[in-house]
């Protein structure tokens, strides 16, 4: 057992940390919303010039083959900036599926401008997609809701029957209506009639969404974790220097009794996503699936806690647009919900038998 | 980073699981996984069982007859005994007084009590609380007056769990009741139960048990070999005592066994097994939280404020999983029945009598050891600068 960090860890955080400290206050982030696209095409650039764009993805497909705590460090820091760019669709969830079920081929051919930064590629999560044969090549009909970066992404990755299928966001029979989210970011909703699909552009199956969709949760518990500590930290901040009554908020002992119960709430989610990282390694999908499940039951629950009590503790000036505790209070409710809010993980976790028993521990002798 | 045991530490584990599982008398362990509270012998029986294996005491260093165990050996180990489930050696013996006299007695005192205290041949009581010290419990009035080589000891000490099974308890006392500040004027005192002036009292709690006590003491003579520590600086020793008691573990393994229960009772029921699986997914969580803890634990043996946390939350889901229990129980879990009701020792059914007792007296692990509204302060204060 070994949780601290090592030196090239610590100093990959220095280096994204400073970046985002640097590069993504609150005023900075509006003038990056404001962009046709809903992001910073600089910024992004920024992202990709120092690695980041690169970092999961193995060394023989081109990457810097970093791990699951890298990628942590890395979402960890975007959700203390609230950082809109298309991380989390490009590069963690269509670059999983695509490196989890593309030939080497396909994976050659699609996987070095997603690395660059040059192209935004998007995953379909939940779809209603069929495929049906045509000759040699595929037809694709159906509808998709909520496609994370569907709107500005030309690769769409998108499941159909046994298996994924990756089409450009320029062909024919495809209609596309994005919009930006609440907390930051943007997605489509996509309809999709007699799009075809050449052969080629049929990825395997095996699971590669499921496995995405986990590394998702993943990147969205270390994105929960930056973003939970940071509201903590401005709320702890608030009761430190907010006077009313002639003193410090701060010394009522319920606030103080709040504050405390929200760290716990963040030591847990530090915990989940720790697990997340690590988890990522597991070999066995049962203990996957059921380990998935509950970092995101955590994350959702710990993040509403958060983020209900620090608007809760900043007073009025919580709910306005202006102060920056509004914005983590809509990105850690747009996270519980995305990727298979609480409830849905709570029943598929039960589905899966949880953890313990219910046979005995063992049997006496 | 890496959250896997050590192949040493996994085949510990399963040493241990073997320990139990051909050690541990059926009966204890069918009052174990029922729920019941095992008799005095039967507590007795298995501590030197533990004892003569050299596990009876996991957090003593091997210099004082410990097994000197690693943080991760001693957290497998107690969660071994929570799952299977079997007692945990007397925590007033092995987690409180022992590790006291370790670090602050005298070397006959070490002669004198750490083999018995090991093996339970003394049984110790904590005589703290009082009822008008709890929480605060500095405010304690209990006085003990030198007298040549004797303290005489007058006061009212309350709580005092299991202290009818006990033979000696540690008290803390003030011996001077004109210090500027009252934490400067305690002191650590061991007192033999059979001294003449000292009653014991039973208190029955909500769950119709007895298992605390009120302890009255009338002008007890005790020797003052019998002082841990110097005089009127009981309160360090007391803090080094609490820290202990505050940097245990979150004693997942029996909320294991609760959701074991719970799913046994629940027969599929769907909305049941749900709530199962929400309370599962944060006892996960913690098991992640107690490792990292842990793990800190390795690298330096300060007390971590951050225990607070492990027992803060660690309690919230042991509670939670006793209330869920009682819920799936039904109402024939309202059928009043004590543990000395026949025990059936095959696997057939769940015997549910103790469930609404135990879902009862377990409100009081948020009250004692550090109540949940304590251990907020200390985070507050340690950990946000509040
Ligand atoms: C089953 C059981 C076994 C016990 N075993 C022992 C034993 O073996 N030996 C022993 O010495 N003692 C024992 N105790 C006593 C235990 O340590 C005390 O109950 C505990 O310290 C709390 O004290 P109190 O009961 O006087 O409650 P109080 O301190 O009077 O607390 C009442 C309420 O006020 C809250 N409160 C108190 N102070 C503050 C504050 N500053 N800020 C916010 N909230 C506050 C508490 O959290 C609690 O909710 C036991 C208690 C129980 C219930």
């Amino acid at each position: 057992m070994d949780l601290e960090l090592s030196d090239d860890q610590r100093m990959l955080k220095d280096s994204v940390d400073r970046l985002i400290a640097e590069q993504y206050d609150l005023d900075q982030r509006r003038g990056y919303m404001i962009q046709p696209d809903g992001w910073s095409a600089e910024m992004w650039k920024s992202f990709a010039e120092l690695g980041l764009t690169m970092l999961p993805f193995s060394e023989e497909q081109g990457g810097l083959g970093l791990g699951g705590v890298e990628t942590m460090i890395v979402a960890e820091a975007f959700g203390r900036g609230l950082v809109v760019e298309p991380y989390l669709p490009s590069i963690v969830l269509a670059g999983t599926a695509i490196s989890e079920a593309g030939t080497p081929d396909q994976q050659a051919g699609l996987l070095p401008g997603i690395m660059t930064g040059e192209t935004i590629a998007s995953l379909v999560t939940d779809s209603a997609i069929t495929a049906r044969r045509d000759g040699g090549d595929w037809v694709l009909d159906g509808t998709a809701k909520v496609v994370l970066g569907g709107d500005c992404a030309s690769l769409l990755v998108v499941p159909a029957g046994e298996d994924l299928f990756v089409v450009t966001s320029d062909v024919a029979g495809l209609e596309c209506r994005g919009y930006r989210l609440h907390g930051g970011g943007t997605a489509a909703d996509l309809a999709m009639n007699g799009v075809k699909v050449p052969e080629k552009s049929r990825l395997g199956g095996n699971g590669a969404g499921a496995r995405a969709v986990e590394a998702g949760i993943a990147w969205l518990a270390g994105e929960a974790l930056g973003a939970m500590q940071a509201a903590l930290d401005l709320t702890v901040d608030y009761l430190k220097t907010r006077e009313q009554f002639g003193k410090p908020i701060g010394v009522n002992q319920s606030l103080q009794h709040r504050a405390a119960e929200m760290l716990v709430e963040v030591e847990q989610a530090r915990s989940a996503a720790m697990y997340a990282a690590l988890l990522a390694d597991e070999q066995d999908e049962h203990v996957r699936a059921a380990g998935y499940a509950a970092i995101k039951v955590v994350i959702g629950k710990a993040g509403r806690f958060i983020a209900q009590y620090a608007v809760q503790l900043h007073g009025g000036i919580g709910v306005s647009e202006e102060h920056l505790v509004s914005h983590y209070f809509r990105r850690l409710t747009a996270i519980g919900i995305l990727l298979g809010d609480t409830e849905s993980q709570i029943a598929r976790l039960a589905k899966l038998g949880g953890f313990t028993g219910p046979e005995p521990h063992f049997a006496a002798a | 980073m890496d959250l896997r045991f050590t192949a040493e530490e996994e085949a510990f584990r399963q040493d241990v699981r073997a320990f139990i599982r051909d050690n541990l008398d059926p009966v204890t362990h069918r009052k174990m996984v029922e729920g019941r509270i095992p008799d005095r012998e039967e507590i007795v029986a298995w501590q030197r069982t533990l004892n003569s294996r050299g596990w009876a005491t996991p957090s003593w260093p091997k210099s004082h007859g410990g097994p000197g165990f690693t943080p991760v050996e001693r957290y497998i180990f107690l969660d071994e005994l929570h799952q299977a489930p079997a007692p945990e050696p007397v925590s007033f013996n092995v987690s409180m007084l022992g590790p006291v006299v370790i670090q602050y007695g005298t070397p006959a005192q070490q002669e004198r009590f750490l083999a018995p205290t090991a093996n339970l041949d003394i049984w110790w009581a904590q005589g703290f609380s009082e009822p008008g010290a709890g929480s605060d419990l500095a405010a304690l009035r209990t006085s003990a007056r030198r007298e040549g080589d004797h303290y005489v000891v007058s006061g009212h000490k309350i709580w005092q769990g299991m202290a009818h099974h006990a033979d000696w308890m540690f008290t803390l006392v003030r011996t001077d009741p004109q210090a500027p500040k009252k934490q400067m004027g305690i002191s650590f005192l061991l007192i033999d139960l059979r001294l003449p002036g000292v009653t014991i009292r039973p208190i029955i709690t909500l769950d119709e048990r007895h298992e605390v006590n009120e302890v009255f003491l009338d002008e007890v003579r005790v020797p003052v070999d019998c002082l841990i520590g110097e005089e009127n600086k009981g309160w360090d020793v007391t803090k080094f005592l609490l820290s202990n008691e505050r940097t245990g573990i979150a004693r997942i393994g029996m909320t294991k066994h609760l959701i074991r229960r719970i799913k046994r009772l629940a027969k599929g029921d769907k909305s049941v097994l749900a709530k199962t699986a929400a309370l599962e997914a944060e006892l996960k969580i913690l098991e992640i939280t107690q490792l990292r803890i842990l793990d800190g634990q390795r690298r330096s043996t300060a007390a971590d404020p951050r225990s607070s946390i492990l027992k803060l939350k660690g309690v919230e889901l042991r509670q939670a999983a006793s209330e869920l229990l009682l819920s799936v129980a039904g109402p024939s879990a309202l059928e009043v029945q004590h543990d000395d009701a026949p025990l059936s020792l095959d696997d057939a059914g769940e015997w549910i009598g103790s469930v609404m007792p135990n879902y009862g007296i377990l409100r009081a692990a948020s009250i004692f050891g550090g109540s949940s509204e304590v251990q907020k302060g200390i985070l507050a204060k340690t950990q946000l600068g509040l």
